[in-house]
């Protein structure tokens, strides 16, 4: 029995019993007023059998897609106001429509149907099966709740790389796509690679002898030999960083959220180039893909990034153990000798993991070959604090935080190809093509 | 919208206290000193009792509906028939008791809309904050009024009957026993009532 009943119940018994012992007729007579109320509260339904209907346009997506979804109410019973709301997950947006909304439910059974856009902001399954309702009484003060469920789920996959070809521009490309990993292994091709000096055990076959001979007149008595294209895949390693400074952003919009795209976008297109792609994290979640090619390989990827997205729900009072990017590499050092692979690394820059960055870059060098000046080891940095700002005071600190990380981060900078990648000005396309610089 | 339900509660409200005033002014418990001392006493001393109870609870309607209550009852002591032989309240009314009955009446009810518009218009706002649809918010915030307004209509004839009834059975001059055995039935009814609704509410609740 509603409180609200109660007290009219000893409302009108106080009433009654004061008019009876006072023998006062005017408040028996006002003792009517909380009796009709009881009685309306009970012969007056509210509006019942709720039933809801859900249908999603897709079951699958990706970040950043829009996805309708249509919900049908039917309203058997009662008379009254009710509010149906169909609960969504915070990583949604509502892009048109909308999910909460009142009705007035008549006499006669009513059935509506609410239809209303959102978008993912973020990777991972979401369950959207619960529809919330609340019935109001029409004339007295209480209401009623409850939930409808439908079994709809919908799993949403990270973006993809937008490749774009540079037309009418002579440019080359800083950033190893993938040449510079190399395999050291396998039967050498016909597809000539370069000259370069002889070494040790080079068998003399593939001594050129014309471009030897014609060293000798320069003073370079050392004999140089053709360098062919060996037969195998290319390997390259993607390292993400998983620990709490990745959690930084809001719930829709944070930096682990576009650590998951890069990742996502990275494998998806190294697997394309043929090439032997292989997932370790490091930070708060242990995460170790062993290296694969294939479609295979990426839907593994895929479903083990899915996985990092709770990493954001992780209580910060509870301290994990947590493993720098430093002790990954050298944990995983058997797996990079005969390949020189290609390293990735995705992470947010900040004074904490500096060292260990710095540390992990100098032992990735020695496993690696050179692209040009650099190790092929491309670090892409995720810079996050646009993402929480509001007001223009904001955005000029943001800037000044960046700038200063600019400059700590300078050492390391010219150690490998550092790409800066802010997630509120640009697409990680945009961030990759800049490193394209023209070759005249 | 808010404007106008605001509008109405304070009209409201503050016709239930010129009414309860109305009543007040009409009994001799009004009279301890002139008119004009008395009519300002009362109001000051409500006018404080309402302020306390604003500034407590930031609400004006409870302490106001307090202070009609407070006003009205020495009209209704004036009918009380065992008030005056058991409790020797000696109180005097210059209306009768059937147009005390129905002003009394109309008090509660102006009240009880007031409170009405008062839930309405927080549930009016916190709809509409929530994200729902302005015009759907208003349109259940009319429909609302409207049920209710017919509510208090159905409350005010059951009532006046209930008054005329009253008040006719009061001039019946009878014994004693007559009178000990229809206020044993009046609350054997009444009260049997109310077991029945609280007995249904509990069934209800259990299902």
């Amino acid at each position: 029995m509603p409180s609200y009943v109660s007290r009219l119940g000893t409302t009108f018994l106080f009433l009654l019993l004061a008019g009876f012992l006072l023998a006062n007729n005017i408040l028996i007579a006002v003792s009517v007023i909380p009796l009709v109320l009881m009685a309306i509260g009970y012969f007056i339904d509210m509006p019942g059998n709720i039933s809801v209907k859900k249908s999603i346009s897709k079951d699958r997506a990706c970040v950043g897609e829009v996805l309708n979804v249509r919900v049908d109410v039917s309203i058997e019973s009662g008379f009254g106001p009710v509010t149906i709301c169909d609960i969504l997950h915070g990583s949604f947006e509502l892009v048109e429509g909308n999910n909460f909304h009142v009705i007035w439910k008549g006499f006669s059974p009513k059935e509506l149907s609410l239809d209303y856009k959102i978008r993912c902001n973020s990777s991972g399954t979401y369950t959207l099966n619960v529809t919330k309702w609340r019935v109001r009484h029409p004339v007295c003060d209480y209401s009623d709740n409850g939930i409808c469920q439908n079994d709809i789920s919908v799993k949403i996959v990270p973006r993809l790389l937008e490749l774009h070809k540079i037309r009418g521009l002579s440019a080359k490309c800083r950033v190893p796509l993938p040449q510079g990993a190399l395999s050291t292994l396998g039967m050498t091709t016909h597809e000539f690679k370069e000259v370069r000096m002889y070494y040790p055990g080079d068998p003399f076959k593939s001594i050129n002898w014309k471009v030897t001979s014609r060293n000798l007149f320069r003073g370079k008595i050392h004999p140089v030999v053709n360098e062919f294209e060996k037969e195998g895949k290319k390997t390259v390693y993607i390292f993400l960083d998983t620990s709490l400074t990745m959690n930084y952003g809001t719930k829709s919009k944070n930096v682990i959220e576009y650590s998951i795209e890069a990742v996502n976008g990275l494998a998806d297109h190294y697997l394309g180039e043929n090439c032997i792609v292989s997932l370790i994290s490091f930070g708060e979640k242990e995460i170790f893909v062993p290296a694969g090619a294939g479609k295979r390989q990426y839907h593994r990827i895929l479903r083990e990034l899915m996985k990092i997205r709770d990493n954001a729900d992780i209580r910060k009072g509870i301290k994990r153990k947590t493993t720098d990017l430093d002790a990954v590499v050298y944990s995983n050092r058997e797996h990079f000798l005969g390949v020189r692979p290609l390293f990735i690394v995705v992470t947010r820059y900040c004074g904490s993991n500096s060292e260990a960055l710095k540390k992990a870059i100098e032992d990735m060098s020695k496993h690696t070959m050179k692209n040009g000046h650099l190790p092929s080891i491309m670090l892409i940095n995720i810079i996050g604090y646009e993402m929480k700002i509001k007001k223009e005071t904001e955005r000029q600190a943001a800037g000044v935080v960046e700038a200063f990380v600019n400059i700590m981060s300078k050492e390391i900078r010219n150690r490998c190809i550092w790409i800066d990648w802010n997630p509120a000005r640009e697409s990680l396309t945009s961030a990759l093509l800049k490193q394209a610089v023209t070759a005249r | 919208m808010k404007e106008w339900t605001l509008t109405t509660r304070i009209l409201l409200a503050v016709f239930a206290y010129f009414l309860s005033l109305l009543l007040f002014v009409n009994t001799s418990a009004f009279e301890y000193d002139n008119f004009k001392t008395s009519f300002i006493t009362v109001n000051v001393i409500a006018a404080i009792i309402i302020g306390l109870g604003y500034v407590t609870s930031k609400n004006a309607l409870s302490p106001n509906f307090f202070v009609c209550m407070g006003l009205c009852v020495p009209s209704l002591m004036a009918y009380s028939k065992l008030g005056k032989s058991i409790f020797e309240i000696n109180v005097e009314n210059n209306f009768n008791a059937y147009f005390t009955a129905v002003l009394y009446t109309i008090v509660i009810l102006m009240l009880l809309a007031a409170a009405k518009l008062k839930r309405l218009e927080k549930e009016y706002d916190t709809l509409v904050s929530d994200g729902a649809d302005e015009e759907d918010v208003k349109q259940i915030t009319t429909n609302g009024l409207k049920v209710y307004s017919a509510f208090i209509a159905g409350v005010f004839g059951i009532t006046f009957v209930a008054e005329t009834v009253g008040v006719t059975f009061l001039k019946v001059e009878g014994s004693t026993y007559t009178a000990i055995i229809t206020a044993i039935a009046g609350i054997i009814l009444f009260s049997g009532c109310v077991y029945f609704l609280s007995r249904k509410w509990t069934n209800q609740s259990h299902k």
